[in-house]
């Protein structure tokens, strides 16, 4: 068991140099040099921290000076003195209370002001009341402006103060180091500086000023009816250079911070913790306010904003909103959020930075809104990202975003888009670079301003939008009409496009017919079935809009319908007058390119590639190893395609894809081994399989 | 362009602070006895001059004195009108006497004297409107200018913004940017004296209590030293206790 260390009293220093009131008790721990006075917390000794001047005089004791030794612990030692040589040292409770024998000593009898402070020390209230008021009534008699403002100020304030620091709301605790009483007749003016005071806070304010006054009675004789003002500071007085506060309320949001900077813009100060720093943000500036939380905890932000009623924060929430989504009106959720989703496996730069690039982004558009003044027309809302790839990347992104939008059931065109302004100042569109933007979310409202624009530019995002967090009507309306102006400012003409049913087909007619089918999600559960082999892409019965459309919901569409599902990105480049189903097989390798390989992904190639073998189109010294392959049983298991390059022809898509083979991985190294590589040619009427460096 | 020339860009729309002098109880109680704040010589300007800093009861130790050879350490303060300021002969936007100190931060390209500011009464209250904002702001040392939004051809307050915001310097030592004001007269307390700010050991010495009953006028605002084991602690209490006066006459919120 450890011993706990003496400290010796080495003397008492006169901090007034008027041998009168509190002295300071310095002491040694035997090693230092300099003297250590007292850390004291509710009376007892907390620690021991050298004195600020350490050269300070001592005054002198008469003999026998007292050997003193304190522990850590020990009730604290204090001093009065009340004159020169006279000197009261208390060590407990018994000598503090004996202290009240002296209020009356001849040393304090003109100076009751010092004799208060030794009431107060000694816990009589009555006695430091009573000399108050004979404080109060000296002063009196020379003005009494003079005399009220040293009662209000000095004793009124200071009491109040005192009993709002003993409340435990954080509020109370940040109001008690700055209220300021005073009293005029029977009006108590409560000056709440920087502070924004709610109903609640206001009430507390109330019960603490009556309770004061009813204290400090003979001070404030009892008025019939005291009436409590409470003034507020302005707001603007802390105006801060930052754009915002954030709160990192989950420890999600508290590891990703941690483990990254930052970005300049916007700028931000971020709290790890709702402490007294960010207290004063909400209290004191008209900063605005963000708390970062997990979407699965929403708990977190509902205690987050019932901490603080009085100001409005938005919430950042990581992750998906919860599924079901609720309808506005049966939210829980009072606040105005955005969720900022978690990248898939393709996001470019890492998954923590995407996710903060998102909060970044959020909170852009969240400040560039308020200061346009552009209402918020949703609540809460999902911030979606793209960047765009292809021959129209502008158009590519947006597509993107109405896939993604309408895949997690939101209706894509409630909400607010954010597009990168390049040469544009305005939400004006560029017919030649615009056109899908325009066709898909002319209706929503843009927002083109600075911080966007910087964070844009800077995350190299080429669209983005902030789409309603709520479930869309259930039909395909929306849908269809996104399908129908995408392929219109084509050249296709669109049978039965104002059909009053929003599933029943469609029908496009440019260079060829394709029928366009509106089908629930549910009827293309993703499935890693290969299709058929002998199947040929080029006459299937036609296509079928789903957002994501991903291989496996591809291969499900092909196996069960003989539908190719594609999504709205695959249509950005599919003129009418060249365009076939093989066309938008060719638009779909884009967006599959990745080093990972995948089961579904790896049937999808197949299957592309099985059209090349259907047609004779060999032209690539692999091909039978490729044709062994793509029928191998181990397809997708042991060997896998891979898309790792894909650049787009004058009429159609060279891919390159690689062939791995788990079972020829070097121990200890990759899962896998690339054992060939070659390249298709995807063009409106044929399939070709080519050599990896070769492409016309 | 000038200093001056930059911050007549600013004005305040709040009232002029008050002038404030903070020194010990003993030495504020010589003060108030003798009725005035007397000059003393100044060997950086070669002049005899009344110090007081604008706004803030920031804390100038005598130049030949250190801090620690001052046998006394419970701070007292002596808000002076405002009016004052007319009486003004420079004002400088940070103590003049820690500019050693300072040197550092602001760079070899600029001299105290770039940062001189001449009499003009409205000074202050640019200063705190350029920097600061508030008057509140400044009283707490929150500064709001950003240096980096400073036009480049305004140097000197580039390295006023900069200096208002090191944090290199001692956390304490917030007469970096605190704003001298320079009399060269002494200044009596009869006219000027708007309030003191003392511990009950000086507020009620008989002395002291006698000339300040001949002054009617002068608010008495005590602060409790009981509890208190360090001279930065009693600091505290000056000034949250002058911020109470601030506040109640509404020279800020």
């Amino acid at each position: 068991m450890s011993q706990l260390r003496n400290y010796e009293l080495l003397g008492l220093t006169d901090p007034g140099a008027m041998s009168l009131g509190f002295l300071i008790a310095l002491f040694t721990d035997g090693r230092s040099n300099a003297p250590l006075v007292q850390r004291i917390v509710g009376g007892s000794v907390e620690g021991f921290e050298p004195y600020e001047v350490p050269d300070a005089p001592m005054i002198s004791l008469p003999a026998p000076i007292p050997e003193i030794y304190l522990r850590v612990g020990d009730a604290a030692l204090h001093a009065f003195a009340f004159g020169k040589g006279d000197v009261a040292l208390v060590r407990n409770l018994a000598e503090r209370e004996a202290l009240a024998d002296r209020i009356g000593d001849p040393a304090l009898l003109d100076r009751p002001l010092v004799a208060m402070e030794l009431a107060s020390f000694i816990g009589r209230n009555d006695l430091r009341v009573e000399l108050g008021r004979k404080v109060y009534e000296n002063l009196q008699k020379v003005s009494l402006k003079s005399a009220n403002q040293w009662r209000d100020l000095s004793i009124l304030t200071s009491e109040l103060r005192q009993r709002l620091s003993a409340r435990e709301e954080l509020r109370a605790e940040l109001l008690s180091e700055t209220i300021v009483a005073s009293v005029d007749r029977d009006v108590v003016v409560l000056r709440a500086v920087g502070a924004i005071v709610g109903p609640e806070i206001r009430s507390m304010l109330r019960k603490e000023a009556l309770d004061a006054l009813a204290q400090l009675g003979p001070l404030y004789p009892r008025r019939e009816h005291w009436t409590i003002e409470v003034r507020e500071g302005r707001r603007k007085e802390a105006r801060r250079d930052h754009d915002a506060a954030i709160l990192l309320a989950s420890d999600g949001a508290r590891n990703l911070m941690r483990r990254h900077i930052w970005p300049a813009v916007p700028d931000v100060e971020v709290f790890s913790e709702d402490g007294l720093e960010f207290t004063r943000r909400v209290e004191n500036t008209a900063v605005p306010l963000f708390v970062v939380y997990d979407a699965k905890e929403p708990g977190v932000m509902r205690r987050a904003t019932g901490d603080w009623t009085v100001r409005e924060m938005h919430g950042i929430a990581l992750g998906q909103p919860p599924r079901p989504l609720a309808r506005k009106d049966e939210s829980s959720e009072f606040w105005a959020g955005t969720f900022i989703p978690r990248p898939g496996i393709r996001s470019i730069g890492g998954s923590d930075r995407n996710v903060i690039q998102g909060i970044q982004l959020a909170i852009a558009a969240e400040l560039d809104r308020t200061a346009a003044h552009l209402s918020p027309s949703v609540r809460k809302s999902v911030l979606l990202r793209a960047t765009g790839a292809g021959p129209n990347p502008r158009g590519d992104a947006w597509a993107s975003l109405y896939d993604r939008a309408w895949d997690m059931g939101l209706d894509p065109v409630r909400g607010i888009r954010l597009p990168r302004p390049n040469s544009r100042a305005d939400d004006s569109f560029d017919a030649e670079h615009d056109w899908v933007e325009h066709a898909l979310f002319g209706d929503s409202p843009a927002l083109v301003k600075a911080r966007v624009a910087t964070v844009m530019e800077e995350t190299r995002t080429t669209a983005a939008i902030l789409v309603e967090a709520a479930p869309r009507a259930d039909n395909h309306i929306g849908l269809r009409r996104a399908v129908t102006s995408l392929a219109g400012r084509q050249g296709w003409s669109i049978h039965d496009a104002d059909s009053s049913s929003p599933t029943a087909p469609l029908m496009l007619v440019g260079r060829v017919d394709i029928p366009v089918k509106f089908k629930l999600a549910k009827e293309y559960a993703s499935e890693i079935e290969m299709p058929p082999m002998d199947i040929d892409l080029r006459f299937l019965d036609g296509i079928a809009l789903l957002g994501g459309a991903g291989a496996g919901s591809i291969l499900a569409g092909i196996r069960s319908h003989r539908l190719l599902v594609v999504a709205l990105r695959d249509l950005v480049t599919f003129p009418a007058d060249s365009s076939t189903i093989l066309s938008l097989v060719g638009n779909q390798l884009q967006r599959q390119v990745t080093g990972l390989p995948s089961g579904s992904r790896t049937k999808y190639l197949a299957m592309v590639v099985a059209q090349a073998f259907h047609g004779g189109n060999i032209k690539s010294g692999l091909g039978s190893q490729i044709e062994a392959a793509i029928n191998d049983a181990s397809l997708g298991e042991r060997l896998h395609l891979v898309l790792s390059n894909v650049r787009r022809l004058e009429d159609g898509v060279f891919a390159q894809v690689r062939l791995l083979d788990d079972s020829r991985a070097p121990p200890g190294g990759p899962i896998s081994r690339e054992v060939g590589r070659f390249g298709i040619v995807v063009q409106p009427h044929e399939v070709a399989l080519v050599d990896a460096g070769i492409h016309p | 362009m000038s200093f001056a020339n930059y911050l007549h860009g600013f004005s305040s729309a709040e009232k002029a602070m008050p002038l404030m002098h903070s020194t010990s109880t003993g030495t504020g109680a010589k003060i108030v006895v003798s009725g005035e704040i007397k000059t003393r010589p100044c060997s950086v300007y070669g002049q005899d001059l009344v110090y007081l800093f604008y706004g803030r009861p920031a804390f100038k130790p005598l130049s030949s004195v250190s801090a620690s050879a001052i046998d006394e350490h419970l701070p007292m303060c002596l808000v002076i009108n405002p009016e004052m300021l007319g009486d003004a002969i420079r004002i400088v936007p940070f103590d003049s006497g820690g500019y050693t100190r300072y040197e550092k931060q602001i760079g070899p390209l600029l001299e105290r004297p770039d940062f001189e500011l001449g009499p003009d009464r409205e000074v202050p209250l640019r200063l705190v409107r350029a920097f600061f904002e508030t008057n509140r702001n400044y009283y707490r040392q929150l500064p709001t200018a950003d240096p980096d939004r400073i036009p480049i051809s305004e140097p000197t307050a580039r390295a006023y913004a900069r200096l208002t915001r090191d944090t290199s310097l001692a956390d304490d030592d917030d007469r970096r940017s605190t704003i001298e004001i320079q009399i060269s007269g002494a200044v009596p307390l009869a006219s000027a004296l708007l309030a003191v700010v003392a511990p009950p050991v000086l507020m009620s010495d008989p002395k002291v209590s006698d000339v300040l009953d001949d002054l009617p006028d002068v608010r008495r605002i005590s602060y409790e030293t009981y509890g208190r084991q360090q001279p930065s602690a009693y600091a505290g209490l000056l000034y949250d206790h002058v911020a109470r006066f601030l506040v109640a006459e509404d020279f800020m919120e």
